[in-house]
């Protein structure tokens, strides 16, 4: 990758939190939405699960650019934002249409794709 | 007048494509008419155009160039050239005259005949359309096109014999006639492709020159009409390509004109209207090949090996088939073996070098059988579609013009003079008994020949005994006690009936049994008092008439030459100097040896006395009674079965050729929907099936397909974690 050159040195912070924490964090809540996928049946609760999964890995990127003085994971997490605001976008007018038309947000109910 | 010459074909041409769109408006009986005048414009046309030629100079042809039809430059060193051109040499005069003449009478014959034929229209579509394809064969200027016309007239064959589709028998007759004219016309093309890669060219006269092209101007052939292949393969090598073509063309001729082996369909295309099997399979399709025969004679002279072979086919044609023609009892058959014997005949003069007596004959034939045929439709017509001879009987004073007039046939038929069958025949004869004193062979096949004279006068004297004297058999019979007391001759029920008449006699009840349904029935609805013999209408005894006179006048040709009394061996006779610029054997060798006119004398009492003995053995047992035919039929049993099931040969074809040709299409129609249609289905069987497996995963549960992630997801992380 080709690393971008600022033209202004970056102001450096003593590291008074180290990465790993950041990780962590990130991994647990990752984890949590990663279960709250596969456990929950209400759409919206999904809905929801996987921002938390996409926020978890916008913390490990923006943790990543901090300990690399670099600004490549900090870009990243704006289009990770963008692309998830257009996903709520969409997502959420299928739900609504899908409720609208079945009167429910269950999940497993939605199965006509079955082979 | 030869720039007129197109309009003889195309005015049938016209007519048929006429009737095909406008005949069902104009209905019966202007749709017949229409496609009379049709041909005998054509006639008038054609003689006109006949006249205008031979008053002029006829040693070379009168050619007419329509347009190339074919020019592909090959990139060697011959284009392959075909043109539409048409071509009036003194055969062809012959051939175009027969053709419209007999074809105009059979045309107006046919409309008293089919008068209540519901396929009325149709019928004269494909007589308009046969007419036209005889004469594009006939006057054709070169092989290719002759093809065409060729291949048309198998196809109006085919579609005459089937005219009555919805009759079984019919049906299959004419798939059997064009199926076995698919075997001679194998033959005959690659004896085209022959002709072509030998002497580049197919047409039958160079330019402005009389003598065929295909005596080889080009000088390709060494002295024995072969092929020199020294270069290719060693030398010394020739391949003799002129007797492979003189061959192959001649096995296009047996299939066309029914010679042994491929004779069969020519008895079963009887089904037919009897029209068709006057105009088509006695008077002028079945010449085609005598006439391609000598047509191409040039080249059969190149390789004389071939002549004999012709020859020798033609002389046993003539006596097998004649002696099939003693002992059937349908008038149709005896006179479809008569065809088959007498198209031998013309062989026979054709293979013993003697061309223009073979042709003769194919002009006085077309006459007398044409005129034969019509007279069996007259009697079938008059009985109300009775074939049979044994319930025929007594004709004669029912029906007078047509017995006179068949009688007349008879004669011509049989050689007695000076009616026409016995010039021609006489002609073949002695052409052939001069050819013997070169090649012994052809002394036997003149044996042969003369044999089949006297075998010729019994059967055909049986039919016209059995048919037109004695008392009357049929159905109607006055009294039970006279038809009864009638015993002389073979039994009715007793012997195995041949497969044709049997599938007629099923094909009785179908809506058009043979001739015209509608009468048929009507005559049966009607009583006795309609149903006895009765003469025909004058459309259909005029025919009769024409082609009466020109029985007894049209073997008178050959005298005009001549200045004694019999055609006997002072060469050229009068036919003969017509057609020698057509026919004109251009090797040397033929021709010289001349009889002495005394053996000539002897010959022609030999054939007179071959004809009138058997024709008073028919008459001593068809007439007289004495001895009795059953008699004579339980002294002979087993050589009569074999006569009657016409020697086993269709049976023979049927488990030679016609069952394992069947085993074989279904061993194929097994392999193709096992193998080939199997692998498609397969195909199709194998994605449905690995769908069918795959379809299990797709459970529809979002949550399902989540985990797979996560699981996918963790398996590609530790894959990259842990990998050595």
């Amino acid at each position: 990758m080709n690393h971008m050159q600022l033209p202004f040195p970056l102001p450096v912070i003593p590291p008074t939190v180290p990465t790993e924490a950041y990780l962590i964090l990130s991994g647990i809540l990752f984890a949590l939405g990663c279960t709250g996928v596969i456990l929950r049946k209400s759409a919206l609760t999904i809905f929801m699960s996987i921002e938390l999964m996409l926020n978890a890995v916008n913390l490990s990127f923006v943790a990543f650019a901090r300990q690399h003085g670099q600004f490549d994971g900090q870009i990243f997490v704006f289009f990770v934002m963008a692309v998830a605001a257009a996903e709520v976008a969409v997502g959420l007018a299928i739900i609504i249409d899908i409720f609208r038309s079945r009167r429910t947000a269950d999940i497993d109910d939605v199965s006509w794709l079955k082979g | 007048m030869i720039d007129l010459l197109w309009l003889v074909p195309a005015l049938p041409l016209a007519g048929s494509v006429f009737n095909l769109f406008f005949g069902r408006r104009l209905g019966n009986p202007l749709s017949g008419v229409v496609a009379c005048f049709a041909v005998f414009a054509s006639f008038l046309i054609a003689a006109l155009a006949v006249i205008s030629y031979t008053s002029g100079d006829t040693s070379s042809p009168a050619q007419l160039h329509l347009f190339p039809w074919i020019a592909w430059d090959t990139g060697r060193t011959q284009m392959l050239v075909a043109e539409a051109g048409f071509m009036l040499d003194p055969l062809a005069c012959v051939m175009v005259l027969v053709v419209t003449g007999v074809g105009s009478l059979i045309h107006l014959y046919s409309l008293g005949y089919m008068s209540h034929d519901p396929g009325y229209p149709r019928f004269f579509t494909y007589l308009n359309l046969f007419t036209f394809s005889m004469l594009t064969l006939v006057l054709a200027n070169n092989f290719l096109l002759m093809f065409v016309g060729w291949e048309l007239v198998g196809l109006c064959s085919y579609l005459l014999i089937g005219f009555w589709y919805t009759r079984p028998s019919a049906a299959s007759a004419g798939q059997k006639a064009f199926i076995v004219n698919r075997v001679g016309d194998w033959g005959f093309l690659i004896g085209l492709f022959l002709i072509w890669a030998t002497f580049g060219t197919f047409q039958f006269f160079a330019e402005n020159h009389a003598p065929g092209v295909l005596d080889d101007p080009a000088g390709v052939l060494k002295g024995g009409g072969g092929l020199d292949l020294s270069s290719l393969f060693g030398e010394g090598v020739v391949f003799p390509v002129t007797l492979a073509i003189a061959l192959l063309l001649f096995i296009g001729a047996t299939g066309k004109s029914a010679q042994v082996p491929l004779y069969v369909w020519l008895p079963d295309a009887m089904e037919g209207p009897t029209p068709v099997s006057a105009l088509i399979h006695a008077a002028t399709m079945v010449t085609a090949g005598v006439y391609m025969v000598a047509r191409a004679h040039s080249l059969y002279e190149l390789a004389p090996e071939a002549l004999t072979v012709v020859a020798a086919i033609g002389a046993i044609t003539a006596i097998f088939a004649a002696s099939i023609a003693l002992v059937q009892n349908d008038i149709k058959r005896v006179l479809a073996y008569s065809t088959v014997s007498q198209l031998g005949y013309m062989f026979l003069g054709l293979g013993s070098g003697a061309y223009a007596s073979g042709v003769f004959h194919l002009m006085t034939h077309a006459f007398f059988k044409a005129l034969l045929f019509l007279g069996a439709g007259s009697v079938i017509h008059g009985l109300s579609d009775e074939q049979d001879l044994r319930r025929m009987g007594g004709l004669f004073k029912y029906m007078r013009v047509t017995a006179i007039t068949f009688m007349i046939g008879w004669l011509a038929i049989i050689g007695i003079p000076p009616f026409a069958g016995f010039f021609s025949k006489d002609l073949i004869l002695a052409k052939t008994f001069e050819r013997g004193q070169e090649d012994p062979v052809f002394l036997l096949l003149y044996l042969l020949g003369l044999i089949t004279v006297g075998l010729t006068a019994f059967y055909m004297s049986r039919l016209v005994f059995l048919a037109f004297f004695g008392p009357y058999r049929g159905a109607a019979a006055h009294t039970p006690t006279e038809a009864a007391a009638t015993p002389e001759h073979e039994p009715v029920a007793a012997q195995p009936l041949p497969l044709g008449e049997a599938a007629r006699s099923a094909g009785k009840g179908m809506p058009y049994p043979d001739a015209h349904g509608p009468v048929a029935v009507n005559a049966a609805a009607h009583g006795p008092a309609h149903a006895g013999p009765h003469e025909t209408p004058a459309t259909m005894l005029i025919p009769l008439v024409v082609l009466a006179f020109l029985s007894i006048v049209g073997g008178l040709w050959p005298l005009s030459g001549v200045p004694g009394f019999l055609p006997l061996g002072q060469a050229p006779t009068g036919v003969e100097e017509f057609l020698a610029p057509s026919l004109a054997s251009h090797a040397a060798s033929t021709t010289e040896a001349v009889l002495d006119p005394t053996i000539e004398i002897a010959l022609t009492v030999a054939s007179v006395g071959a004809a009138l003995l058997g024709l008073l053995v028919a008459a001593a047992l068809y007439l007289a009674g004495r001895p009795r035919p059953a008699d004579i039929v339980s002294a002979f049993g087993t050589p009569y079965r074999w006569l009657v099931n016409k020697w086993y040969v269709d049976e023979l074809y049927q488990a030679l050729i016609a069952h394992p040709g069947a085993r074989l299409a279904s061993f194929l129609s097994a392999f193709d929907l096992g193998v080939v249609d199997g692998a498609v289905n397969g195909v199709a069987r194998l994605a449905r099936g690995t769908g069918g497996l795959l379809r299990g995963l797709q459970s529809g549960y979002v949550r399902g397909y989540a985990v797979t992630f996560v699981v996918g997801a963790f398996a590609v992380l530790a894959y990259w974690a842990f990998r050595p």
